[in-house]
């Protein structure tokens, strides 16, 4: 957590730096180094600089639209971390399934020389060969791909990054935990890859399937409630992806009294809460049956509300990767607890 | 014939690969006290381990009261033999009570409440051991003789026919040792339990007990009354030292003295020294200058006194009178010829009275040198004869006189080197 | 004993009212007495979900933990004995980390089949348990002798070794690798009946059995070799001890996960004010190790709105408790 912190702390005083020798001029890289050391006791204030920053980048690319990114370009990733691509890059390697799925929707699938073993979709994904897991890939393999720019998740570990960085790869870093983080990361890979059309065109077919979804949902129903379970009574609080996705198509989580991103609830609690839906990611529904006094629920009783994804099925990547299926597993979780809408 | 309680034939065992007894034989009877002696590995405490089940025997046969131990269950044992460990302690608060019922294991078993005969056994077992009156204390805050007790009393409550004791006494003082050797001895004569002991103090072993077993190598290599095991030729082989053997005058029981390990300097050229000596001075002079080689005799010397006894431990030609008596001219007359040959005649420390002043008789006759300890003139009882007598001496002989034993083996050692010389000399003179 | 006995049922009783569930102490009673006693008791107006709670949650997990706190203490206590070790727990054979890989086997595989309402993990993990101990025991054998010294080593080094399969498997299947590191931190959470069926035959045979073993494991306290001449068949007893104790755990674990310092410190803790006599020391473990899970079960469950596993709750207050008292004594001058 506090390495986190400093990363974002010394990212924001990076990009600060570079914003101000943007606006000085055409200013060398190795003078604006210099200047980034001096401006870190500036840290703390320029968080708030960073973040208008960063959004600033993403708006000027989406008015950009269609056009050609002008390299070297600088963007800001989810950790806050200042990441200059100096030309347009031709490898590039994915730590996690989510970004694989991105680079392939944006056409880059090409461009895709590395990618983890969990990385199942699409499929020609299969074809691109593994680097191991998304928590630790094997460095040297990675670095053996000289790849250019690597997209990975927040598991990755900071040493990791730092030797991947030294064999002068670039890491950028999506961890978005709703869907407008999502659409935001979809741009900018686009434009680090110079995929600004497409980018764009997918973009705004998830907008487009959200837009209906909104319609469809905006017809008037009751509120529902709904837990879900990612196994052993785990779930996902407010600020978590699945929790976003709960709040964005009108869904009570019953999780999201905890005020916990990942909280275990005692079973009385969710007894007593008494959800409409029971979403399992983990437990099969006959081992919830066999539960003393969750049976006694109506949503487990019940085959339409006690809904079962397996931890490797494609519903549950649907719903829990932040990549461009998301409006549709979005679409996917509004079915099952509205259904009648749906009809 | 009494009932025989443990009887061994040939018990060979070992730990693995190492042998440790090799073909034992012993027949112990009832109500023995048997000690165990010999050096360290002989296989005393090995013996013991046997005997308890511990160890399984390689070879031969072992009957305790007449049953194949072999045979014998854990819980069948330990009413026939119970063990008091040279000593040790518990990490666990248990009381001095708790301890001691543990004895009564071999005859409960679970479901079935203490009977009256265990708390029968357990209270004498603190009785006859004094610890009744601490039953309710902690056993790891006693100190080491009352741990002793505490034990030997478990022992008790075992009522045990044969009672082993490895080493029991050699984490105690002197008082402790005492006691329990007092208490265990008391137990054999009036309980009539046949006592097998693991003992390295050879004096205890041949005070208490009726019987001793010497083991060497893996092997008896006596077995007897203390008379006939503790003698010079066993004793010097077991403990490879310098020692005597002597009768404790209080108990009449073979006594051993242990003398030196390692030897003193050898003297170049031995000497020929006659002591003066009769009292209880001399003892250490006398074991020393035997020490180191040189040729000794002794006179005159009253019987029953010290130095008498010292000469004949170690051999020393002596002339002997009677206690009390007055060194008679014929007594002095044999001690004038001792010292005929001497190349130094030395007066100990001794005091002198009218009744041995005789020993100075006649001293010019004889060629050597005279060395004379200070304090006998201290200790003069005879009316300043003796200081009168030594002056006449010094007028016709050389008189060295010395004040301690150290001084005294230091004026000899100047004395020799300059008689060496000085023969050295006469004999570069005569060849020249 | 009957006050002992009053004091737990009354536990039991007030740890069933409390809860996360909001229900009142009148709705409480009622459905005790009407679903566990059949008395005639108007359940109208109580929820149907409080009934559930009371009924299938609360209750049997209250009883769960008395029953899981009661065996590992005892457990405890009895491998203490027989080690004549006091860092010897329930777990020193390497019970944990056997059931760990046995679950995480589950966990991977996710058996959903299961049987009598437990899961095909509960399986793997008590198997796991059980042939780690027989694997521990079957390294340290010596001809007919296990020498003490031998099985705490070897159960370090295959405690390690299954530690290692377990980071192994858990870096293989990442997917499930949360799933093994909750089931780990051991938690009463969602399991009621079907668990005290699993654990109780085994809890009372067993527990009974090591009570027998009282005088006998007494005794090992004085040395194995005391313990022979004193007519103990010790190994005898070693064995008994061990395959009970390690059945009952294996139980336990199995079904609840890996609930750590009970079995270690309860025996310590009642040490100090019954002394070492393990027949006094092992019912008095019995009822003090019951209570005391109940109590950091009902914190793990109600303190804050989400669970938290039992077994952080147990180290958390168990090991600076047993410091305090540990140091009390020590200044009293007792050399316990």
């Amino acid at each position: 957590m506090k390495k986190r912190w400093l990363q974002k702390a010394l990212g924001a005083a990076l990009s600060l730096s570079l914003v101000l020798a943007a606006g000085c001029g055409s200013a060398g890289q190795e003078s604006t180094a210099a200047e980034s050391a001096a401006a870190e006791s500036t840290a703390a204030e320029s968080m708030a600089a960073e973040s208008t920053a960063a959004e600033s980048t993403a708006a000027e690319s989406t008015a950009a639209g269609a056009e050609e990114t002008q390299y070297p370009l600088t963007i800001t990733d989810d950790l806050g971390t200042s990441v200059t691509i100096e030309a347009e890059p031709e490898r590039v390697v994915s730590l996690s399934p989510a970004n694989t799925e991105t680079l392939f929707a944006l056409g880059a699938g090409e461009m895709v020389v590395g990618r983890t073993d969990y990385c199942n979709y699409p499929p020609e994904a299969a074809d691109v060969p593994s680097i191991g897991t998304y928590t630790s890939p094997n460095t040297e393999l990675v670095i053996s791909m000289e790849p250019d720019v690597i997209f990975a998740s927040d598991y990755i570990d900071d040493s990791i990054r730092s030797q991947v960085e030294e064999a002068g790869a670039k890491v950028i870093v999506f961890a978005a935990s709703d869907l407008e983080g999502v659409e935001k990361n979809i741009q900018l890979a686009g434009q680090v890859l110079n995929r600004n059309e497409e980018a764009a065109a997918l973009v705004e077919g998830m907008e487009a399937e959200m837009a209906e979804l909104e319609e469809i949902l905006s017809a008037g129903h009751e509120e529902k409630s709904a837990f879900i379970d990612l196994g052993g009574y785990y779930s996902a609080g407010p600020g978590s992806l699945l929790g976003n996705m709960l709040e964005d198509i009108g869904v009570r989580n019953v999780a999201a009294e905890t005020g916990e991103m990942w909280p275990q609830l005692s079973v009385e609690t969710i007894i007593e809460s008494n959800p409409d839906v029971y979403i399992s990611l983990y437990s099969t529904p006959e081992e919830l049956r066999q539960v003393a006094g969750l049976s006694e629920l109506a949503c487990i009783q019940s085959d339409d509300t006690l809904i079962f994804y397996d931890g490797l099925s494609p519903e549950a990547d649907r719903i829990q990767r932040a990549g461009p299926r998301l409006a549709e597993g979005t679409r996917l979780l509004a079915e099952q607890v509205y259904p009648e809408l749906f009809q | 014939m009494r009932e025989t309680m443990l009887e061994l034939q040939d018990v060979c065992a070992g730990y693995g690969e190492k042998k440790v007894l090799q073909g034992v034989s012993a027949s112990i009877g009832q109500g023995e006290f048997v000690a165990l002696i010999g050096s360290n590995g002989a296989g005393k405490s090995t013996l013991l381990k046997c005997v308890s089940g511990l160890l399984p025997l390689t070879g031969g046969r072992m009957e305790v009261c007449g049953r194949d131990n072999r045979g014998l269950k854990n819980r069948e044992r330990a009413r026939l033999v119970a063990v008091v460990p040279q000593s040790y302690s518990v990490d666990y608060a248990f009381t001095v009570e708790d301890i001691v019922a543990m004895g009564r294991y071999a005859y409960q078993s679970f479901g079935k409440k203490e009977s009256r005969e265990d708390a029968q056994a357990i209270r004498k077992a603190m009785e006859v051991t004094n610890t009744l009156e601490f039953r309710k204390r902690l056993y790891n805050q006693l100190s080491g003789g009352e741990r002793q007790r505490v034990v030997l009393a478990r022992a008790l409550a075992q009522s045990p026919r044969i009672l082993l004791l490895d080493e029991p006494t050699s984490a105690l003082d002197i008082h402790h040792q005492t006691e329990v050797m007092e208490l265990i001895t008391r137990l054999n004569q009036e309980e009539g339990l046949t006592v097998l002991a693991v003992l390295h103090d050879v004096n205890m072993a041949s005070r208490y007990c009726g019987r001793m077993i010497l083991l060497r190598d893996g092997q008896v290599a006596a077995d007897g009354e203390p008379a006939a095991i503790v003698t010079k030729k066993n004793m010097e082989a077991l403990y490879q030292m310098k020692l005597l053997i002597r009768e404790n005058p209080l108990f009449h029981k073979p006594e051993m003295v242990p003398i030196r390990v390692l030897r003193g300097e050898r003297a170049e050229r031995p000497l020929r020294i006659h002591v003066i000596c009769g009292g209880d001075g001399a003892g250490r002079i006398l074991e020393e200058l035997d020490d180191r080689g040189h040729q000794l005799t002794a006179g005159v010397v009253n019987q029953g006194s010290t130095d008498c006894e010292i000469c004949r431990y170690l051999g020393i030609p002596h002339v002997e009178i009677p206690p009390f008596t007055p060194v008679t001219p014929e007594a002095q007359k044999e001690n004038l010829a001792m010292m005929a040959d001497a190349d130094v005649i030395l007066t100990a420390d001794m005091p002198f009275g009218v009744n041995n002043l005789a020993n100075l008789d006649g001293l010019e006759q004889v060629k050597g040198i005279l060395f004379f300890h200070k304090n006998a003139l201290s200790g003069d009882y005879t009316g300043g004869k003796l200081v009168q007598r030594l002056q006449e001496l010094g007028e016709k002989k050389k008189i060295v006189y010395f004040g301690d034993h150290d001084e005294f083996l230091e004026r000899l050692r100047e004395w020799a080197v300059g008689r060496k010389e000085k023969s050295d000399a006469d004999r570069n003179a005569a060849g020249g | 004993m009957v006050l002992a006995i009053a004091g737990c049922l009354l536990l039991v009783y007030l740890c069933t009212v409390l809860g996360a569930a909001s229900i009142s102490l009148g709705e409480v009673n009622r459905i005790l007495l009407h679903e566990i006693f059949h008395l005639p008791v108007s359940l109208e107006g109580i929820p149907s979900g409080s009934i559930a709670i009371i009924r299938d949650v609360r209750l049997p997990r209250v009883i769960l933990g008395f029953l899981t706190g009661a065996s590992l203490a005892v457990c405890g206590a009895s491998y203490q004995g027989i080690f004549q070790n006091p860092m010897a727990d329930p777990y020193i054979l390497g019970i944990s980390s056997g059931a760990a890989l046995g679950a995480a086997l589950g966990i991977v595989l996710h058996f959903s089949g299961g049987f009598a309402g437990l899961s095909g993990t509960t399986f793997l993990a008590f198997a796991g348990a059980l042939l780690t101990v027989f694997l521990v025991y079957a390294i340290s054998r010596a001809g007919r002798r296990v020498p003490i010294s031998s099985l705490l080593l070897s159960g370090i080094a295959v405690n390690q070794s299954l530690s290692a399969f377990l980071s192994l498997m858990m870096l293989f299947n990442q997917q499930s690798m949360d799933q093994i590191l909750f089931w780990t931190m051991g938690s009463l959470n969602g399991k009621g009946w079907n668990q005290i069926l699993i654990i109780l035959p085994y809890a009372a045979v067993g527990i009974f059995l090591l009570l027998t073993s009282a005088r006998e494991l007494d005794i090992m306290l004085m040395g194995e070799e005391t313990a022979v001449q004193l007519g103990v068949q010790v190994e005898r007893v070693k064995k008994k001890v061990m395959v009970v104790s390690s059945i009952v755990t294996a139980a336990v674990v199995s079904a609840t996960g890996i609930i750590g310092f009970v079995g270690l410190l309860v025996p310590h803790v009642v040490r100090l004010f019954t002394g070492p006599r393990h027949r006094v020391l092992m019912p008095v473990s019995l009822v003090f190790g019951g209570t005391f899970l109940i109590l950091c079960d009902t914190v793990a469950r109600s303190a804050i709105t989400q669970e938290i596993p039992v077994g952080i709750i147990t180290a958390a207050c168990g090991g600076p408790f047993f410091l305090y008292l540990l140091r009390k004594s020590r200044r009293g001058g007792e050399g316990r």
